[in-house]
């Protein structure tokens, strides 16, 4: 990476040099606004977890006046923190690190190398909007714990700063920071067309089919325990609700089964509006810019951000379409970067391409040509795995129902017909659903690149680029070997991939092509 | 001409060999075939010996608490004290076999090691992915001289290869070798570099 510093200097000169901070420099005071924004948005994040200990505090009459007290102790002490914070934080961009700083009593400093920055978001909340500020979100390698922020930045002085941290030319951050060039490399990002945009239609439709129950699981949960579900069997509004609904449905089980059916998607569609107002505030209006080697994608109401990313981070393209989408035949791209050592990946959320119709997707990839020199479009089918995988799982499910059936027929012990039908179900639903499973798991080669598909309701296509791979692991057990058979695992820095029960010639196959790839000569991959 | 002749006429029959069909890309031996080192001699004894002290102890334990504290009848206690004893053993003895099948093969662009009873894994990293080597060694390692060694690529916090058990000299060979395939790798890269910059103000 060092060769890369002469050349910087010599373009360089005389063009920007107010864009490096070689000494520590602190934020604008404005940043006190958002470091406790930043906190409160962490403390309402968590606030499910908040629901139960307001409806205590709500049904045991505690009085308003200690919830005021409380909200200004509260707002007073994240000042009081923020102004800390504020006053403490330093940074500073050296041609090959940036440096932050910060802490009260146990000073913390982060040395980030430039080259290993995985994303830059710059991210303009309504209120930055009006001062024209903006805030730069700097991630390394996926782990959302050494982020740094820099906030109330320039506006434009963010957008130069995004260029440099990510190692772009300087032509790009003088055009972009001043007027727009005649030259084709030099336009700026209003002109530059964008890769990808959503309309606000095909955002809602997202909206609509990514949604899914657990969420609302997760916030139900808690409040559904504090609930006391006997009084309110026994108070006389919901006696009142049981005769209006004997009377309306006159007391048919066919209507009642209407009623409740209808409940049921009304409570859906309820929720479906949730995830489509999110999705819309966080991605309208959604857009998807090629700049030098970079990504950017920028989009959001209340808060307006870009995200931009290295294309060569990209690891593996990950095409997902759940149930809803299958009906409206759309696929969300999610791609896949760098992974951290956190649990929580931070930034798979952001990269991310919303309600792409199929035939979409070659135009879609067409610009990114470093991905992949082929044209990349969803294979028509896919290679099936060995069915001795289902042989080996389907009769698992059974093992309950008979272990139960024969502990009823062969002991005294008192265990009911019922329970025995209830596993006999269970394990016919959960064998149905391997089948299921089955039936998706295939795989599709290609000279360049070998795609997964799996899923069990929805489906998932992943595209695993041999030159991405970083190991390769074959598994094979003593009656596999027999029968042929291995699994495969492909390692990658976004996560192992895993094919079951293929062909060992197959995967001997695939090891081939990825070590003729990746073997001979070395080349950046993440 | 003439002595070539010459020398082609006093040939005996054993100074002619016979090469046979070149072998076909589909005969030559597959990733899982691959003939290994085996790992250092004293690693399956040092796991036999550990796994024996730790499971020997949990079972003691197990079967003290069955035989003294557990209301059971004697024929319970003692079969079910049986059976504890003859799980431990199992558990001992898997543990030794599981590490006598550790093996590894350094080639010429990747390392690769297998491992495995049930389960045969055969895990190939290839220098170029390399992103850093690790060398370590326990108290009990000590003793024997060995030392585990762990390669990383990147992503993933674990290592890809986790070879225990290599004889001290070999593993800081095997270092050496992997951080000079891995600086070998980092020129390459620099020379990558400026040639597409190159290629870019061209």
């Amino acid at each position: 990476m060092d060769d890369r510093q002469p050349q910087k200097l010599s373009t360089q000169q005389s063009t920007e040099p107010q864009v490096l901070l070689a000494d520590w420099q602190a934020l604008s005071p404005w940043s006190i606004v958002s470091f406790i924004m930043g906190s409160l948005k962490s403390i309402f994040s968590n606030g499910y977890a908040l629901i139960p200990i307001f409806y205590a505090g709500w049904t045991n009459d505690i009085s308003v006046f200690w919830v005021i007290d409380g909200a200004i102790i509260l707002i007073g002490l994240l000042t009081t923190f923020a102004f800390i914070q504020w006053r403490k934080f330093r940074y500073r961009i050296s041609r090959v690190q940036l440096d932050v700083k910060r802490g009260l009593f146990f000073t913390k400093k982060d040395e980030i190398p430039l080259n290993r920055i995985q994303n830059i978001r710059l991210e303009q909340t309504f209120y930055f909007k009006l001062l024209n500020l903006a805030e730069l979100v700097i991630e390394t390698a996926g782990s959302s714990k050494d982020e740094a922020r820099l906030s109330a930045i320039d506006a434009q002085h963010a957008h130069a700063l995004k260029q440099q941290l990510l190692q772009l030319q300087y032509e790009d951050v003088e055009s972009s920071s001043q007027q727009p060039d005649t030259d084709a490399t030099g336009k700026s990002p209003e002109l530059t067309q964008p890769i990808v945009t959503r309309s606000l239609k095909e955002l809602i439709l997202f909206g609509f089919y990514q949604n899914n129950f657990i969420w609302f699981a997760l916030i139900a949960g808690p409040i559904a325990g504090q609930i006391e579900w006997e009084k309110i069997v026994q108070s006389a509004l919901f006696q009142q609700l049981i005769t209006w609904v004997n009377h309306t449905t006159h007391e048919s089980l066919m209507l009642q089964l209407v009623l409740f059916v209808g409940l049921l998607v009304a409570g859906y569609l309820l929720f479906s509006m949730i995830s489509i107002i999110a999705s819309v505030l966080k991605y309208y209006p959604y857009r998807l810019d090629k700049r030098q080697q970079t990504l950017q994608r920028s989009g959001g109401v209340i808060a307006h951000q870009q995200d931009a990313l290295a294309i060569k981070r990209i690891q593996v393209i990950h095409f997902h379409q759940p149930l809803l989408a299958r009906i409206v035949n759309r696929w969300t791209i999610y791609l896949k970067q760098v992974k951290g050592n956190e649990v929580e990946e931070k930034t798979k959320q952001h990269m991310l391409i919303p309600a792409v119709k199929p035939n979409e997707i070659e135009q879609i990839f067409q610009p990114i040509s470093s991905l992949s020199p082929t044209p990349i479009r969803l294979p028509n089918g896919y290679m099936p795995i060995n069915i001795a995988w289902l042989y080996k799982r389907i009769w698992l499910p059974f093992i309950p129902f008979t272990i139960l059936s024969a502990l009823g027929l062969l002991t005294p012990l008192p265990i009911e017909i019922a329970v025995i039908e209830v596993a006999f179900v269970a394990a016919l639903v959960v064998s149905a659903l391997l089948v299921v499973r089955f039936k998706r798991w295939g795989y599709f080669l290609q000279n360049d690149a070998i795609w997964q598909h799996s899923g069990l309701l929805g489906r998932h296509w992943k595209r695993i680029p041999f030159e991405k791979i970083q190991h390769v692991k074959i598994i094979q057990t003593r009656a596999q070997k027999q029968k042929q058979l291995a699994y495969l695992e492909l390692g990658l820095a976004s996560g192992t991939i895993m094919l079951p029960y293929i062909a060992i010639e197959t995967a001997n196959l695939i090891a081939a092509r990825a070590f003729n790839t990746i073997s001979p000569h070395y080349k950046p991959w993440i | 001409m003439n002595d070539i002749d010459h020398q082609h006429q006093s040939l005996h029959h054993t100074d002619i060999y016979q090469h046979g069909e070149p072998l076909q890309p589909q005969q030559l031996t597959p990733l899982t075939e691959l003939v290994l080192t085996h790992i250092d001699n004293n690693y399956p004894k040092l796991q036999l010996y550990v796994a024996g002290i730790v499971y020997g102890l949990i079972a003691t334990i197990v079967c003290l608490i069955i035989g003294f504290i557990v209301p059971l009848s004697i024929t319970a206690k003692l079969l079910l004290i049986l059976f504890i004893l003859i799980t431990a053993a199992l558990i001992i003895r898997l543990t030794y076999l599981k590490a006598l099948t550790i093996c590894y093969g350094v080639f010429k662009g990747e390392l690769i090691m297998r491992q495995g009873l049930f389960w045969i894994s055969t895990t190939a990293l290839p220098y170029t992915r390399l992103q850093h080597v690790n060398l370590s060694q326990g108290p009990l390692e000590r003793q024997y001289q060995l030392v585990t060694l762990k390669c990383f690529s990147a992503g993933s916090g674990e290592a890809e290869i986790n070879l225990p058990g290599l004889n001290a000299d070999t593993a800081e060979h095997l270092r050496q070798h992997l951080l000079h395939q891995a600086a070998e790798n980092q020129t390459t890269n620099a020379n990558v570099i400026t040639a597409s910059l190159d290629s870019q103000h061209g």
